[in-house]
């Protein structure tokens, strides 16, 4: 095979567009040189030609060309967006149908939408149908790429589909599918192979796709529907208009051939994978050296493009270790390295108090985060955000993600990874390794700051493949006593205490001194100590697709001074727990999702000012009317042992709150 | 750039390199040739790209192959015998 690029020259400008960068000169192949194009094909033996650009229609000789390849009795396999002139159309319609194949690729419905280019898509589709294949270039991991199966039956197209993953050009900025978002696109198209299976479809993958991208379900389903990810990363020579052979696009800037007369595509072959040789030792992912299915040629490590973009240089400058990729785009990051290089703690305002914060991601655009840094950064350790690409949940519920691949990409602070839920799918021996992969795999495109895991032997497993890695025992590890707590030294660089223990302060204390590490403590999330729904409700909100409601309402609708008891402070009272205490972690994916509140709320706790605790964004079992704290109440909660049996000072402090105006019946407590 | 002696190193700058997990590959911009560094001398080899003085890599590389000071600095020094041999850094004697 070989394509034959007849124009650089395109009708849309797609952002994932690895074929523009406006240094192929000229722009539209030469009769002669395309002449010599069909020549060069016969004495390859090759009985088809593949004609892509840019958009191969816009070349002013292309009707001729037609000609020329229709006399040649060749194949056509033409590569176009389907925006093409009526003129060009008809010509189409006019070559021999049974040699005809039309690439035809659609990125949405909206390329259906409205405008009059879109008109000859629709046109294209109706007269050529039956010769038209549908692509799609995955760029993004929100793609759904469903849609197509529609469109097939519609219009009664082939009855194939064909999927590409948008890679990098090495030396330019495309936008292009990352590597760490491999899984998730992998489970959407194992969901779309079932349902082209169940119609009848079939499903071409074209190069890059990896067997680690997919679960042994969706690699059995994927070769029923003849794709077989994992080889397809070979130079199949593309011809430029100018003359030069290039192994790809996304290559082109790396590595050319020159045509010489006697070349057929076996020679020119050759020489690509000469000048490729050394390049082929490295994978997309930094364990693709030791995997078994690169070792028994299953898979030869993804994209090289995206492999490359791992490689690292001395520039000229001495810059150390800058990755390829960033320096090619050195112009367009400058922004974002000068907030994201260095040491978040050397940056903005610090906080009142010595703690470090981890603070929840919200789904908002880079200029929120950028102005959180300018805020507050010097306090803030990180942010840990939802993980579309690791299998096991994190505990929460789907969280929006508009935003995310941005937020990653250009994150200003290191992010947590959160891999809590409350009880492991499988025996740990059977998710350990792979938990373990996908954290290496965040690790080398993201700063990963710590992970935060519920499961003992998990954070061991990860502590000794990443001794260099924070890992905090999460809340959900449920660690209520010293014994626990001494169990994870050595183990766990952080802990959070129980819920169960956050309001006793003894107890806390006594963890403080029997654990080595650091005591990590939210301050709203707003749970009910000992709370007897709490492993149904962190099941439901780790592996259901739902938010769960909430399960103690009832319960609180029957004692709701309980509210009180809590596991929350208020900013106010930050400084009772600042000799134990060495972070902070703000709760609020899905409660402080609107980004002035959480701003308020992160501001409060900052700079220690009161705040009511129905104001905190705490959960469900949180305080819900507006009342004010006093200190000495509220000291008293962390002092007594919760011997409400034979108490009632929570249930008249609510009751006296809830019947009279709260500027009334409390003094107003001030801030530290 | 780091000095051994009369001889100093520095990467070269038709070298490239990758971080895998169990080491680190280099490879030549130019030439068709590529070696694979196991730890410890993958760690010399991070640590080389950090800009570390020769004494900190020293203290640095002691810990991270459990060795003492010397053993470290015959480590370090061997690596970058070897890899000025291959080309991959490129030395400079100071006069």
């Amino acid at each position: 095979m070989s394509n034959i690029s007849i124009t650089s020259t395109c009708s849309r400008s797609c952002v994932y567009c690895f074929a523009r960068t406006g240094s192929e000169k000229p722009r539209y192949i030469s009769a002669e040189r395309f002449e010599a194009a069909l020549t060069f094909l016969q004495r390859s033996g090759l009985s088809r030609v593949r004609l892509l650009g840019g958009e191969p229609t816009l070349h002013p000789q292309f009707n001729p060309f037609l000609d020329a390849i229709e006399v040649c009795g060749l194949k056509l396999l033409l590569f176009s967006n389907g925006r093409m002139t009526e003129k060009v159309l008809e010509r189409l319609l006019g070559f021999p149908q049974d040699r005809l194949t039309i690439l035809l690729n659609v990125h949405g419905d909206d390329d259906f939408q409205s405008d009059e280019s879109c008109n000859a898509v629709i046109k294209v589709l109706r007269h050529l149908g039956a010769n038209v294949m549908l692509g799609c270039n995955l760029y993004s991991p929100s793609i759904n790429p469903d849609f197509i199966l529609a469109l097939i039956h519609k219009f009664g197209l082939i009855p194939e589909v064909r999927l590409g993953l948008a890679h990098p050009r090495v030396g330019a900025a495309n936008r292009f599918l990352h590597p760490r978002h491999y899984r998730t696109v992998g489970a959407r198209i194992g969901a779309l192979a079932a349902k082209m299976q169940a119609r009848g479809l079939r499903l071409e993958l074209d190069c890059g796709f990896t067997p680690c991208m997919f679960d042994e379900n969706e690699l059995r389903l994927l070769k029923r529907l003849g794709a077989v990810p994992g080889k397809r990363c070979n130079p199949l020579p593309d011809l430029l208009p100018d003359g030069r052979f290039i192994p790809c696009y996304p290559l082109a800037d790396v590595v050319h051939v020159d045509w010489r007369d006697d070349d057929d595509c076996k020679s020119i072959q050759a020489r690509m994978i000469k000048k490729l040789e050394r390049y082929r030792q490295i994978g997309v992912f930094s364990d693709c050296g030791e995997c078994p299915l690169r070792h028994e040629n299953i898979c030869n490590g993804g994209c090289l493009a995206a492999a490359m973009m791992r490689l690292r240089q001395i520039p000229s400058s001495a810059c150390p270790s800058e990755p390829l990729a960033r320096r090619a785009s050195a112009k367009k990051r400058a922004f974002v390295s000068e907030i994201s290089t260095e040491p978040c703690r050397h940056h903005g305002v610090q906080s009142v108090g010595k703690q470090t914060w981890a603070i929840p991601y919200i789904d908002q655009p880079l200029s929120f985060w950028q102005d959180i840094q300018k805020r507050w950064g010097a306090s803030i350790q990180e942010v840990y955000p939802p993980l579309p690409h690791i299998d096991l949940p994190s505990g929460r519920p789907p969280q929006k993600t508009a935003f995310l691949d941005a937020f990653l990409d250009n994150c200003p602070f290191p992010v947590g990874l959160l891999i809590n839920p409350i009880v492991l799918p499988r025996p740990v021996d059977h998710i350990a390794p792979r938990v373990v992969q996908q954290i290496g795999r965040w690790r080398e495109t993201t700063r990963v700051n710590s992970v935060t895991v519920a499961n003992y032997s998990l954070a061991v497993r990860i502590k000794e493949t990443f001794p260099d890695l924070d890992v905090t025992a999460s809340v959900l590890m449920d660690i209520a006593s010293p014994q626990q707590a001494m169990l994870l030294n050595g183990v766990c660089d952080a802990l959070v205490p129980s819920s169960r223990v956050m309001r006793d302060i003894n107890v806390f204390g006594a963890i403080r001194q029997a654990y080595t590490g650091a005591i990590r403590l939210m301050v709203n999330e707003g749970c009910l100590p000992g709370c007897v729904f709490r492993a149904q409700h962190f099941y439901e909100m780790a592996f259901c697709r739902h938010v769960p409601e909430s399960l103690c309402r009832e319960l609180l609708d029957k004692a709701p001074w309980m509210r009180l008891t809590g596991a929350w402070v208020l900013p106010q009272h930050l400084h009772l727990f600042d000799h134990i205490v060495d972070q902070f972690k703000l709760s609020g994916r899905v409660t402080l999702q609107n980004p002035n509140k959480y701003k308020r709320v992160l501001q409060a706790y900052m700079e220690r000012a009161s705040l009511t605790p129905n104001a905190i964004g705490g959960g469900p079992a949180s305080v819900l009317v507006d009342m004010h704290i006093d200190e000495d109440f509220y000291r008293h909660t962390l002092e007594c042992g919760q011997n409400c049996h034979a108490c009632d000072r929570c249930r008249v402090y609510y009751e006296k709150a809830v019947s009279e105006p709260a500027d009334m019946a409390f003094s107003v407590t001030g801030g530290h | 750039m780091n000095s051994r002696a009369s001889v100093s190193y520095a990467i070269s700058t038709h070298t490239q390199w990758v971080v895998e997990r169990k080491g680190v590959v280099l490879i030549h911009a130019l030439e068709n040739r590529f070696t694979r560094l196991a730890y410890p001398e993958a760690a010399a080899w991070d640590l080389l790209t950090r800009n570390w003085t020769r004494r900190e890599m020293i203290l640095m590389l002691a810990v991270i192959a459990a060795v003492d000071q010397a053993a470290a600095e015959t480590l370090l020094d061997g690596c970058l015998e070897q890899w000025g041999d291959q080309g991959w850094l490129t030395r400079e004697t100071k006069v």
